[in-house]
């Protein structure tokens, strides 16, 4: 075999594997760490709720909630909403960071943030409150 | 002394020659495929849909909705 055709079987056989590799991205993948990230979600979300439906909490355009009213009674309570808060936002902040990964894009965090802070805000019930473009809180 | 000219002929390109040509060509056809096929992979654009999609279900799993039922199943739920 000439050096020709090495080089035509050699480019034949990394092009091929390249496209091949590149598959459809799966942004509803479930790996074990993020099961994990859901379940603890969901187990929180039973101690959240009440907070989001009084609008202590709301949900920011980044997939992530916020304390919007400080003035909660005593400071006990307060520092169990802020570690709530920050608990949910880590484990908001790993899903999408996961997802992303898992994609081998880890570059779309930030699109995965976006697009999950859009939908929470869609999906969010009457009353719960939403951070606006402008970044004020507006009640839906 | 009289020299008479030689008559210019095409010269016809030899078995090697043709080879020769002929692999440039795949090679050329085999690089600018895979180039660009290489190219648009990796400008994959976000997936903006997919993503939405993926964000509703992980929103309907902590909000505990249950899954909608596929079309593999009936009204009631069972499967048919």
């Amino acid at each position: 075999m000439n050096i020709m055709n090495r080089i035509v079987w050699f480019l034949l056989l990394v092009f091929s594997t390249g496209l091949y590799a590149e598959g459809e991205p799966n942004l509803e993948v479930d790996s074990p760490s993020i099961s994990i990230i859901k379940r603890s979600m969901s187990g929180r979300f039973q101690t959240l709720k009440p907070l989001l439906d009084q609008g202590i909490v709301g949900l920011t355009r980044d997939g992530l909630v916020a304390i919007r009213m400080r003035s909660v009674a005593t400071p006990a309570e307060r520092n169990a909403v802020e570690r709530l808060v920050t608990d949910e936002n880590k484990d908001r902040t790993t899903l999408y960071r996961e997802i992303a990964r898992a994609n081998g894009r880890p570059d779309w965090e930030t699109d995965l943030k976006r697009i999950f802070g859009e939908r929470w805000i869609s999906r969010a019930p009457a009353g719960w409150y939403v951070n606006d473009s402008k970044g004020d809180w507006t009640k839906k | 002394m009289n020299v008479k000219p030689t008559k210019m002929r095409p010269a016809t390109p030899s078995q090697t020659e043709i080879r020769k040509r002929a692999q440039l060509a795949v090679l050329a056809f085999i690089a600018t495929v895979g180039m660009t096929g290489c190219a648009t992979t990796t400008t994959i654009f976000f997936p903006k849909e997919r993503a939405a999609k993926a964000a509703d279900n992980v929103i309907d799993e902590i909000f505990g909705v249950p899954p909608a039922p596929s079309a593999a199943t009936s009204k009631t739920g069972q499967a048919k």
